[in-house]
Formats: structure tokens, C-alpha cells, sequence
């Protein structure tokens, strides 16, 4: 057992327990396994996040960050703000963290264990604070603290106070040098953690589900996760792909546009809960994970002015979620295209294309998807009512070169009602048809 | 003193006896100076749904709206299109000053779909104008809907029925009836805050081409001009259109 909650306390399990010795204090104990694969994809998400505080960030596994803060204390105007900052970060994000600040990352790390909220500013400081920790808690080698504990070592000022000749002979050269690092006295040099330049993230159910709801959730914490790397990396992503992986292996893959770079998780949670709803899954999902592979600067961006998010213009993101729902074929633009023949005039066009300015007569502002036959009625044009025509003929002649070729000649006609329709004489056969109307 | 009671009197809740009271609602300018004296505010509301009915599709509708989308588009406002009865066909929309940059057309393949859409850009503040297509039967609920979603938003937002006005009611704040008429179009306001418009406006189109070939046989058509204002009327239900046939 590393850790169980109050439920099972009640029942006398306890941390460090064995398994079956804990299954038979409690019989229906739930167990659940550590994952440390997992468990190191979460630290470094993490990491990625707490860049946005400082460059130099290093991981500690297998639960432990280091940030360097001293250069950006003046920027974030003192420590206490700066830590009040990262707390109400994590927090945000659903994390629990114990936090210390000390000269050396190893007096850091054994603070942030076993004295949480320690604040220790100067390196002459480092003997006293670290003095009254526990041997027996630090996380040192097995050995190491039997060997101590076999001595009478209590605290770390025991050993403190001893020559450092006989712990190198008693205990390995390295030992003193640990000492002696975390005190301050010799240099500790760690890699810095490299933030990836894409974003995966898998999160197994723990029951295979076909509820839209459901997925809704577990993407709302990829899309939290997912904010807070971009977040560090002042990067934002404009495409996402969601995998949804089902319990016969097999997989349901999603490709999500959000408009423009962005990293609000509520706007990519909104488009997806659109592109969720219109989802058919041949089988309950099981696990889901989501990749960002493309990033894209967006730093000096003004996300929000004044807080109130809602009110920002984001047209992009309301059209990704338009076509996130009806389909992208259902939302688009249409454009000019310079052609004579008026079907050819125009075409659908992806949002924000510009249109080349065409000079044309006058044009009706419907135009029907297919031109509409007209009959005669006692020697009138009738379409619903007789028609009569307005202007000459506008003659069309054009496209043979590609098979499509009209050779019409267009009028203006007016209803008896006063409606009024663009009309076309088929040069070739004399019939008549509608092809718009002024409206 | 006076000023004050100037104040006063613009109030919407404010009703004068003496015809169509000057309420103060945000409007986007409609483009016809004929028109706009009719419409409070003198244009569109803003934050608010217009109904539009038009016998059917192609009776000057578009004449009517053209002129505001097209000063929003060209204000870098966007202008939303959702499920028109026929194709938007650019080179025309592109002469009326429309930007067709600023254009999207929404096709939804169902009227739930419509609904939805319409509602989402009404509340997107880039959108300055979102027009929708809908049969006849838009519930009171649904209206009430994208009234709240525009009031959200602050853009314009136009519903489109086609079919006889006299039959429906709606909750919607300004309601306009659109026929075409011979050389124009004729609008008549349906519903308004204030005081009720009984006279239909007459709208010209820009240039009338002469007939060419099969001279006219059928009625003309005149455009009775007013019909005297009611002082106290103030109705809702519409007579028919002043125009003799």
C-alpha cells in the first residue's frame, strides 16, 4: 500500500502495508495499481506548465519539480506572490502540491517532503533549516539509513556535526558529497527539462463508456492538460486529433479545427462537445487521447481585455463550431469567378477567400441550382403568372472549349405581381427557362 | 426644464397619443431613407431579431436588407446566411457592396439545425447580422430563444418566413411584411413598438428597364400612397397591403 483513503483507515489499513494483509482487514478493498508511465507523462505536463513561471524547470522523479526562481522574482514582484501564484495555478488544474524554496534543489526537495511551505532565502541558512529533519524519512538508500540509524543518527544535524572524512569511509565518497550539496557548499548541476514540441496525452477509462457526456469529461481534462503546456509554452494549437480507442482495438479517430490558434480549453471543449454529439461510436470507448502536433506561436496576443471571455469577437471559433456540428461542407463562403456563364460565376469558397471584382450587368440575387423550364401560355411566358420582359437580350455565349458550353440570351422579366426573374431563351432550341430571381 | 422632459418622452415605456413615439433603441442605419422614418430608432435594432414575411422567396426581401449588410460587411462585421431558399448568387451580392469576405452560408440540414446555428452566431458579437430562413411554424419558444441569444451578442438578427402574415404572431419586437409590387417593392410594418404604421412603403428599384418585346397585357399595378394614421390606433394585426390591384 503507498497510500489509501479515510474509508480504509477506518479499517486499520495503513501505508506500507501488504496487500494481503490489507485484503484481509478490509475484504472489499478497491486496489488500485500505480501506473508510473502515467504518472511521468503527468510530471511532465506539468513541467511543460510551470515554464510559464520560469525557463529553467527540472524534473525531480517521481514526484518532484524543480523550478528555478531566483531570476524571476522581480518580475513576478517577490516570492510570496510568485508562490501564491503557482498555488492557485495548480489548484485550478485539480493538483495537490507541497512546495518549499531553498538555495540547493536537494534542500528543496527534502523540504518540500518534510516541511512543506519552508522558505529558506539564504544559502548560510541551509544548515539550520535543514537541521531538525528526520533521518529516518529522507529518501536515502535502504542501506545508507540503516547504517546511520545503527550509528544513532536522529536528525540531520547529528551528522551534520560530524567529520566528513569518516562518513566518506563508513558510507561511500558519495555520500558527503550529497551533504555537501545539498548544503550548499558544492555545485548540483541538473539537465533542464526540454519541453516536446507536440502534445499527446491517453487517459484510460476506468469503464468503457458509449456516453457522449461521459467523453465530454474525459476530454475536458485533456483540454485543461493540454491548456496548461501550451500555457507555459506561449504556444497555441489549431488542430487537434482526438483518439477514441474501443475495446475490440479497434479505433475511432476525430480531427478537430478550432479556427484559429488558440489555448482556451473551454472554446476546444465546446467545439468537441459538437463534434462529439454528431459522433456514431461502433463500440464503448475505453480509452481517449488526444495529440497536438502542429503548434502555433501566440504570444502577444491579447486573449481576453478585460476578463470577461465571452465578450471577446471570435468569429473563427464560432465557425469551427458551426462546421464542428453541421459539417464543414455546410459552412462556407462563396466567391466571384470570372466567367461569362453565369452558373460558373460563383463557387463555394473556404471562409475569408477573396473574390475577384467582377463587372457584369445586372445580376438577380438567387439563383436557382437548376434553371427551371418555362411553358407558353397563350403566346405569354408563364410562371405562375404571365411574364413579361423587361430588358434586351443579354447575349451568353461561352464555355465551348470545355464541354459546358451555353449559348443563351438573358432578359429581366416582371410578373404580373411585380416580382421579377432573370429568364434565358435556349439559342439553340428556343425554349425558355428561370434561372433567378431579383428579390 | 425642457430638455428634461425631451428625456422623458424618448423613454420606450413612454406612449404618445400623437403617433409614433421617437424611442431610443441602438439601430444599425437600414439604408432606405424612405423607410427608416417608420422603423424606431430609424434602422435596424440592434440586439434584437426582425421578422421579415415575404409571400415567397424573391419578393424584394433581399432588396430591403441588402443595403445594411452590405455597410456591415464593409464595416469588417460578418453576415451569416443561414439556410436561404436559394443560391446567394455572388456577382450580385458582390455589386450590392456586399464583402464577400465577410459572407458565410450556413446550409443546415435540418430546421433543429437552423435553429441551433442561428442562435450560436446571434450570440458571437462579430457576426453584425445573422439572417435565417425558418417555416412558418417558429414556436414562441424558439423565438423567445434568439431574441435572448441576439440580445447576448448585440448583432442584428433577421428571421424569414415565407407565407400570409395576417396568420401569424410572433414575439418578435418590429415585424415587417415585404411584397413585390410593380417597379418596386412595397414594406409594410407589421408590428413596431409605439404606436402602430398602417401606411406601406413604397421602395423603387434603382434603374426600371423599359419593356422590350411582349408588351404588357396584364393589370398595372399603382401604389396607393397613405392611408390616413390612426392617432390612437395601436394594433397589431394588420390590414392588407395598401396597394390597389
Amino acid at each position: 500500500m503507498l497510500i489509501c483513503n479515510a474509508a480504509a483507515q477506518a479499517l486499520g489499513v495503513k501505508p506500507g502495508m501488504r496487500r494481503a494483509a490489507a485484503m484481509t482487514l478490509a475484504a472489499n478493498l478497491r486496489i488500485a495499481r500505480r501506473q508510473p508511465q502515467q504518472e511521468l507523462a503527468l510530471l511532465e505536463s506539468l513541467a511543460a506548465w510551470s515554464l510559464q513561471y520560469t525557463p529553467t524547470v527540472c524534473l525531480a522523479p517521481p514526484h518532484g519539480l524543480l523550478l528555478e526562481i531566483e531570476g524571476c522574482l522581480r518580475y513576478f514582484k517577490g516570492l510570496g506572490r510568485l508562490r501564491k501564484l503557482i498555488a492557485q495555478g495548480l489548484v485550478e488544474h485539480g493538483w495537490a502540491a507541497q512546495m518549499a524554496a531553498a538555495p540547493s534543489p536537494l534542500a528543496a526537495t527534502w523540504l518540500a517532503q518534510l516541511r512543506p511551505q519552508t522558505v529558506i532565502r539564504s544559502p548560510e541558512g541551509l544548515a539550520d533549516g535543514l537541521a531538525s529533519l528526520p533521518i529516518a524519512a529522507l529518501p536515502w538508500p535502504d542501506d545508507t539509513l540503516r547504517q546511520l540509524q545503527a550509528l544513532g543518527m536522529r536528525q540531520f544535524a547529528d551528522i551534520h556535526s560530524l567529520p566528513r572524512d569518516g562518513l566518506a569511509h563508513r558510507l561511500g565518497h558519495a555520500f558527503p558529497c550529497m551533504l555537501d550539496q545539498a548544503l550548499g557548499l558544492q555545485p548540483d548541476p541538473r539537465d533542464p527539462f526540454e519541453p516536446p514540441d507536440r502534445f499527446e496525452r491517453t487517459v484510460a477509462l476506468n469503464w468503457a463508456t458509449d456516453q457522449v457526456e461521459a467523453l465530454g469529461f474525459v476530454a475536458k481534462r485533456l483540454f485543461t492538460e493540454l491548456a496548461a503546456f501550451l500555457m507555459g509554452r506561449g504556444l497555441g494549437v489549431q488542430q487537434l486529433h482526438l483518439t477514441m480507442q474501443h475495446e475490440d482495438s479497434s479505433k475511432t479517430e476525430v480531427t478537430l479545427g478550432l479556427g484559429k490558434p488558440t489555448r482556451a480549453a473551454d472554446a476546444m471543449l465546446a467545439i468537441c462537445r459538437e463534434r462529439l454529439a454528431r459522433l456514431v461510436l461502433p463500440a464503448p470507448v475505453e480509452a481517449m487521447g488526444i495529440l497536438a502536433d502542429q503548434l502555433h506561436r501566440l504570444d502577444g496576443q491579447v486573449l481576453t481585455l478585460f476578463g470577461n471571455a465571452n465578450q471577446a469577437e471570435d468569429f473563427d471559433l464560432l465557425r469551427a463550431r458551426l462546421m464542428a456540428r453541421l459539417g464543414e461542407e455546410a459552412v462556407q463562403s462563396i466567391v466571384c469567378v470570372a466567367d461569362h456563364r453565369p452558373e460558373h460565376a460563383w463557387r463555394w469558397a473556404p471562409c475569408g477567400s477573396a473574390s475577384p471584382q467582377l463587372t457584369l450587368g445586372e445580376r438577380p440575387a438567387w439563383l436557382l441550382p437548376e434553371p427551371q423550364s418555362l411553358e407558353l401560355r397563350d403566346g405569354h411566358l408563364w410562371h405562375g403568372e404571365p411574364l413579361q420582359l423587361l430588358t434586351r437580350a443579354e447575349r451568353i455565349e461561352s464555355g465551348w472549349w470545355d464541354g459546358d458550353g451555353v449559348t443563351r440570351d438573358y432578359y429581366q422579366a416582371q410578373g404580373a405581381s411585380g416580382r421579377r426573374y432573370w429568364i434565358y431563351q435556349q439559342r439553340s432550341t428556343d425554349s425558355w427557362y428561370l434561372h433567378g430571381l431579383f428579390a | 426644464m425642457k430638455a428634461a422632459l425631451v428625456d422623458v418622452l424618448k423613454h420606450p415605456g413612454v406612449w404618445r397619443g400623437d403617433g409614433y413615439s421617437q424611442t431610443v433603441v441602438p439601430t444599425t442605419p437600414c439604408g432606405h431613407e424612405r423607410l427608416a422614418p417608420l422603423l424606431p430608432g430609424a434602422g435596424w435594432p440592434l440586439a434584437a431579431v426582425t421578422e421579415v414575411i415575404a409571400s415567397r422567396a424573391g419578393c424584394g426581401e433581399l432588396k430591403l436588407l441588402l443595403p445594411a449588410l452590405a455597410r456591415l460587411s464593409q464595416a469588417g462585421k460578418q453576415v451569416l446566411l443561414i439556410a436561404p431558399p436559394q443560391i446567394p448568387y455572388a456577382p450580385a451580392w458582390q455589386a450590392a457592396g456586399v464583402d464577400l469576405r465577410r459572407l458565410t452560408w450556413v446550409n443546415p440540414k435540418t430546421e433543429h439545425d437552423a435553429l441551433w446555428a442561428m442562435e450560436q452566431s446571434l450570440r458571437e458579437p462579430a457576426c453584425g447580422a445573422v439572417i435565417g430562413w425558418f417555416d412558418l411554424a417558429l414556436s414562441d419558444r424558439n423565438c423567445r430563444r434568439l431574441q435572448l441569444a441576439a440580445e447576448q451578442g448585440g448583432g442584428s438578427g433577421f428571421v424569414l418566413r415565407h407565407g400570409r402574415a395576417e396568420n401569424v404572431s410572433s414575439p418578435f419586437g418590429l415585424r415587417l411584411g415585404v411584397e413585390s409590387v410593380a417597379g418596386g417593392v412595397a414594406v409594410q410594418v407589421l408590428k413596431r413598438r409605439g404606436a402602430a404604421a398602417t401606411q406601406a412603403v413604397f421602395l423603387p428599384h434603382g434603374h426600371q428597364p423599359t419593356p422590350a418585346r411582349h408588351p404588357a397585357t396584364g393589370p398595372t399595378h399603382v401604389v396607393a400612397s397613405t392611408a390616413p394614421a390612426f392617432s390612437t390606433a395601436r394594433r397589431t394585426a394588420s390590414e392588407p397591403y395598401a396597394y390597389a390591384a
